[in-house]
């Protein structure tokens, strides 16, 4: 393939006695929005990190435009922007403190980053709280801020780990759109999703991770229609089928009996803190307090 | 490394310092607070407020004047109904010593010891006090023992002065004995008497053949009794002589007794009693130019501050680093770790000297202490052992994973160098090994070379081994530090 940026070949990552991947080859194309998905636990947060030269594979080689990346760190960082689920970046510095910030330790010259940090604020919408302290960011505006730390430095590669995490329908809908339009000015976008219909929509590539493999790689509607369904949801529950889900669950139990149990809590503990920041949002939208402590209250009751 | 990199991750950590309100309070509040808790404390010289117990059976001038000095030197007195009770107040520290005074003790001495007891599980305070202590008895006695060996000086010298006198007297006498004996001989070698006597016996002879019976019989008869009278005269004279020889003989055996003894005492050059009583004389000098307390214990102080700040900053800083949400992001970044450790390094160092500053003025304009900021030597030394410590807390804060571990480690690590040091006890009072241990324990290195500086006014020369331990130290940490900030990547 022509278009090829980054590609795999029979890379190995483990932590510990964990073995995250075995001998996985993948490529990943120019110019587009590549999408990895798979279940919670299986790596794909790690594949982010190891294509943005954070992580180094045990075995195999990755490589960008055929040049290996763990030979070429400091170069190599300079094109991917990576911006993870939590957010990475200073809750005490303002929206621009921090742009400025990360743009000085990515070298960025001075009038030009000055230049870049007005077009970031532009782009991603924060105009109004420049000034603001990170901490006292909504939840949307600090995804936002964090995508924005993560193209101070102009990446050709953006590296987003669920980019929608945490989000209501409609902040969803806005960074979907943000994405669309960062990977419209010529950055090719890596991410992560657990919403199908999401990777379904942006994504011109998807890549499925199940049981430490790369099952599937190819436009989605290519892979619905191998498969014979409607959506990526269809797809992947066909993938990831009772009788496959017993079967996985034994082979990471044989593996580690400690690491299903953290994914279980992990995971509980997501489902909460997605409920309680809608919670959040609401309280936003100037939702007056006795009535959010109802619903709180109605929920605990539930 | 990037400078603009370097600048802005300062720049980044001072604003994130003092955005906290609290960090900010910490660091101007801390070293105000530190100056005048220790100023305060330490600024005068000697000991003070010590109380002191004593039991005396019988009271008597003597003790009473002892215990008057002590009162009048600043310590509390007070009188127990027994021994026993007031080595009780010792154990639960109501007083600091227990002075027992014998039951015959007076001016005159006493035929037991006085005896003192204290804490010895307060070491430091227990030797002070018994050295303080002592002393004040010990010159008190030696008061009394002046006073005795005065008036043994002054029987002395009147004994002298009355034998030089008994040796005029015995002087004159051997003269009038001398002047006898002459008589006697001169009148036994009288050559005239010998003559008339002769010329007497020639009359009596004559006479003898003249027919004048009656006269010359009354002449004869005198003749004869002057014969007699001077035959047992001139016995009389010899018995005379051989006793005023004899008289002589023991006069100048007398004499010569006399002149010994006045030699003897006049070769005795003591004229002062307590050269009897002290007869080596010992004066103890320190060789600390200032005797404030303050100022003695500043090179320590200076090197505690270092220590507990140095280690604590940079460990809680690191560990701030680590726990905020960023941290991420900077591995990402093609800034070297070597910029962010020496960034990181540089923004504790700046906070710790401003710290300084701030207490060097707090002891300049509270208590009258100027410390030589200026001076080269002690500039270099101060920041040589902020780095050490800087260092270390940066290693530990590296080290560790949790935050109650790395706060646990750093106040362990700088309570073991405080401990294996001279500020709680003196070294030489540890094991052999263990003091050969704690000879290069980083602070005990720093306080010795700012004592050296400080205190007795040395310079390079002197200090150059500590610059160098502290240097390898430096160098040590900064290494360690590296390799583990690179090793927390991995575990992200």
């Amino acid at each position: 393939m022509d278009d090829e940026l980054i590609e795999f070949k029979e890379v190995s990552k483990r932590f510990g006695k964990n073995i995250v991947f075995d001998l996985v080859s993948l490529s990943i194309p120019e110019g587009k929005i590549t999408g990895i998905i798979g279940a919670s636990g299986e790596g794909k947060s790690t594949m982010l990190k190891m294509i943005a030269g954070f992580y180094t594979p045990e075995k195999g080689h990755i490589y960008y435009r055929k040049r290996e990346i763990k030979k070429d760190r400091k170069t190599i960082s300079k094109i991917f922007g990576l911006a993870i689920e939590d957010g990475s970046f200073y809750e005490k510095l303002s929206v621009e403190e921090n742009l400025f910030h990360f743009g000085k330790l990515y070298s960025v010259q001075k009038d030009i980053l000055k230049k870049r940090v007005e077009e970031l604020i532009g782009l991603v919408g924060l105009e109004k709280a420049k000034d603001t302290l990170a901490e006292n960011l909504s939840v949307g505006m600090k995804k936002r801020l964090d995508l924005a730390c993560s193209l101070v430095h102009n990446p050709a590669v953006l590296v987003l780990d669920e980019p929608t995490a945490d989000l209501d329908p409609l902040l969803r809908k806005q960074m979907i759109g943000l994405i669309k339009d960062i990977n419209s000015r010529g950055t090719t976008v890596i991410l992560t999703t657990q919403l199908l219909e999401e990777a379904e929509e942006m994504c011109e590539k998807v890549l499925v991770l199940f049981n430490e493999k790369i099952i599937e790689e190819d436009n989605p509607k290519k892979i619905i229609k191998k498969y014979g369904c409607c959506n990526l949801d269809e797809v992947f529950n066909k993938i990831f089928s009772k009788k496959d889900r017993k079967t996985y669950q034994e082979s990471k139990i044989e593996k580690t009996k400690v690491e299903p149990l953290k994914k279980i809590s992990a995971k509980t503990l997501a489902y909460n803190k997605e409920e309680l920041d809608e919670l959040i949002e609401k309280s936003t939208k100037k939702q007056n307090s006795e009535s959010l402590l109802e619903e709180i209250r109605g929920k605990d009751g539930n | 490394m990037g400078i603009k990199s370097f600048f802005s991750i300062i720049g980044k950590n001072m604003k994130l310092l003092f955005r906290s309100k609290y960090s900010t309070l910490t660091i101007i509040l801390f070293p105000l607070l530190v100056i005048l808790l220790v100023g305060f404390a330490f600024n005068s010289s000697g000991i003070n407020g010590i109380s002191v117990g004593f039991y005396s059976n019988s009271q008597s001038t003597l003790s009473t004047e002892i215990l008057n000095d002590f009162n009048t030197q600043g310590y509390f007195t007070e009188k127990f109904d027994s021994r026993e009770t007031c080595i009780e107040q010792i154990k639960l520290s109501d007083i600091q010593v227990c002075v027992l005074f014998p039951e015959d003790f007076s001016d005159l001495g006493s035929s037991e010891n006085v005896e003192i007891y204290v804490d010895s599980s307060r070491m430091n305070l227990a030797y002070l006090i018994l050295h303080e202590i002592e002393s004040k008895v010990e010159y008190n006695s030696l008061e009394i023992g002046t006073s005795i060996a005065d008036e043994l000086l002054v029987s002395l010298s009147s004994l002298r002065n009355s034998l030089i006198k008994e040796k005029e007297e015995l002087s004159e006498l051997k003269d009038n004995s001398d002047k006898i004996d002459s008589i006697v001989t001169s009148i036994d070698e009288e050559p005239e008497i010998g003559t008339k006597l002769t010329k007497l016996k020639e009359v009596k002879n004559s006479l003898n053949s003249s027919t004048e019976t009656s006269k010359i019989n009354d002449a004869i008869n005198l003749i004869e009794d002057y014969e007699e009278y001077s035959s047992s005269a001139s016995s009389s004279f010899y018995q005379i002589s051989v006793n005023n020889d004899k008289s002589l003989e023991l006069l100048d055996t007398a004499i010569k007794r006399i002149d010994e003894l006045v030699n003897s005492i006049n070769s005795n050059k003591i004229e002062n009693a307590e050269e009897i009583i002290s007869p080596i004389k010992t004066n103890i000098t320190s060789v600390n130019e200032d005797s404030n307390n303050l100022y003695n214990v500043l090179p320590t102080i200076i090197s505690l501050i270092a220590l507990f700040g140095g280690i604590l900053l940079s460990a809680s800083f690191i560990l701030k680093e680590r726990k905020t949400k960023a941290y991420f992001r900077n591995f990402m970044t093609p800034t070297i770790n070597f910029t962010f450790l020496l960034a990181n390094y540089f923004t504790c160092l700046f906070v710790l000297i401003f710290q300084f500053l701030l207490v060097f003025a707090g002891l300049y304009f509270i208590f009258g202490i100027l410390v030589p900021i200026g001076n080269g030597e002690f500039f270099v030394s101060l920041l040589l052992s902020l780095s050490v410590f800087l260092l270390i807390g940066t290693f530990i804060g590296y080290l560790f994973k949790t935050e109650e571990s790395i706060i646990f480690a750093a106040v362990l690590v700088a309570s073991l160098m405080m401990f294996f040091s001279n500020t709680l006890l003196p070294i030489e009072t540890f094991s052999s090994s263990l003091k050969t241990i704690a000879k290069f324990n980083p602070f005990v290195i720093s306080d010795f070379m700012l004592r050296k500086l400080m205190i007795f006014n040395y310079g390079y020369k002197e200090i150059l081994f500590e610059i160098y331990l502290l240097s390898g130290f430096a160098t040590l940490f900064l290494v360690l530090s590296l390799l583990w900030r690179k090793f927390t990547k991995k575990i992200l």
